[in-house]
């Protein structure tokens, strides 16, 4: 079968790039496939999950929204976030405790701020004495 | 002279302090250089996607957009501003927070329909106190600057842009130039046509490009793409400018405090020295007292 160049890119970095046989990826008006010498689309892609053929063999990832840039010698697949299928469970729940520490950041900070404020000025009350 | 333990307290507590200068200033420069390596990686991914968005608006005729023409029409007076301020979490960073603060609020003055959203603690404090109209509910930190943290706030953004609440968004955040830290304000939304530059030439590119569903729909989708990654920008270039004025801050504390001691070990020993001289001429006269009673 004929193959072309597929280069997946996340925003954490490359994901893949090498040979592809096929390429399927969902767009908003439904699902496309993509094989050597495609004509030259842009194509928003839609949240979801991705197969790529590789030597005979599918590989799954999940992808949030982006684009495909398909050309007849190569297809750039972008999307903010790229993970391996088998890999979708421990990615969110990162992604949760993540959030969840952001959350608890932000109150410390602003805690921190006015108490090492507050202390600051204690402090420099006592020097002036 | 000065009471020899007090020098010594003195020397010792500004040791102390040296130690935490020096900690703090070993602990930014780690950090600056995660961050950059995190922005590195990225950079594949939105050097691409301003090519493509250019490739979209080179390949179509000219078609309107929210994300380009929103809120356009409108007269000045009505329009809404919103300010996304990047500032530090914490003090302990020069003039950091206060130049960044400056530079909003001048920036900020220029239009009576603005309102805050303030990345940072140390700027939300400020503008809470001046009573400036600060989004309360938009509590973010700078510290971490992620990207899941930068999609979150640019989706909040781009909602409040595509429902009207916003007619014009602007970032001030702050970038590292030859010479320090410089304040920096960046458009956000509307969009410019003109910003979005061809990279990467040597890539071929076909003029008949089919853009699907529709031209529309790939903006649709690629305009909330650049505002995540601009936001990731700029967060990243503030983190990054903020640790590296906390390490010229935290250098200049630990070579003053050096100095400090140096001072102080010198008037330390000069303190010890009049002390054994006085004791010893006290000795002597004490001695010569006793001795010219004798005879």
């Amino acid at each position: 079968m004929n193959s072309f160049k597929l280069e997946i890119y996340a925003t954490d970095g490359c994901f893949y790039n090498g040979d592809c046989e096929h390429l399927v990826f969902g767009s908003p008006d439904g699902s496309r496939g993509v094989m050597a010498g495609h004509e030259p689309m842009i194509c928003a892609l839609a949240k979801g999950e991705i197969r790529y053929l590789t030597d005979g063999e599918w590989n799954r990832v999940a992808v949030t929204e982006g684009f495909v840039e398909v050309m007849p010698t190569y297809v750039r697949l972008f999307a903010d976030t790229a993970v391996r299928a088998e890999e979708v469970d421990d990615y969110r729940a990162k992604s949760a405790s993540a959030r969840a520490a952001e959350r608890e950041r932000q109150r410390l900070s602003t805690k921190q701020y006015i108490n090492t404020n507050l202390s600051l000025k204690r402090a420099m009350g006592h020097k002036r004495h | 002279m000065a009471n020899m333990n007090e020098i010594k307290d003195r020397i010792s507590g500004i040791r102390d302090i040296m130690k935490i200068t020096n900690a703090m200033y070993l602990i930014s420069s780690s950090k600056l250089k995660k961050a950059r390596a995190n922005w590195e990686a990225m950079q594949p991914y939105f050097d691409n996607i301003q090519a493509t968005v250019h490739h979209v608006l080179e390949h179509t005729e000219e078609f309107s957009h929210p994300y380009f023409d929103n809120g356009k029409d409108k007269p000045d007076a009505q329009k809404k501003y919103g300010y996304i301020v990047v500032s530090g979490d914490k003090g302990m960073c020069g003039s950091y927070n206060h130049n960044i603060v400056k530079f909003a609020q001048a920036e900020i003055a220029k239009h009576d329909n603005a309102a805050i959203f303030a990345v940072g603690t140390a700027g939300r404090i400020y503008f809470e106190r001046i009573g400036a109209n600060v989004d309360v509910e938009f509590l973010y930190t700078v510290q971490d600057p992620t990207f899941e943290k930068a999609k979150m706030i640019a989706d909040i953004i781009t909602e409040h842009y595509l429902k009207g609440r916003l007619d014009e968004v602007y970032i001030i955040y702050t970038r590292i130039e030859r010479g320090g830290e410089v304040p920096k304000i960046v458009k956000m939304f509307p969009l410019e046509r003109h910003r979005f530059e061809e990279g990467d030439p040597a890539k071929e590119r076909y003029m008949t490009t089919r853009f699907e569903p529709s031209p529309h729909a790939v903006m649709d989708t690629v305009g909330p793409i650049v505002a995540r990654g601009l936001i990731y920008g700029v967060l990243t270039a503030s983190y990054c400018a903020e640790h590296n004025a906390r390490m010229s801050a935290m250098d200049a504390s630990t070579t003053s405090a050096r100095e400090m001691i140096t001072q102080l070990s010198l008037e330390y020993n000069r303190a010890r020295q009049a002390a054994i001289t006085q004791e010893i001429s006290e000795i002597v006269g004490g001695a010569k007292s006793l001795s010219q009673k004798k005879a």
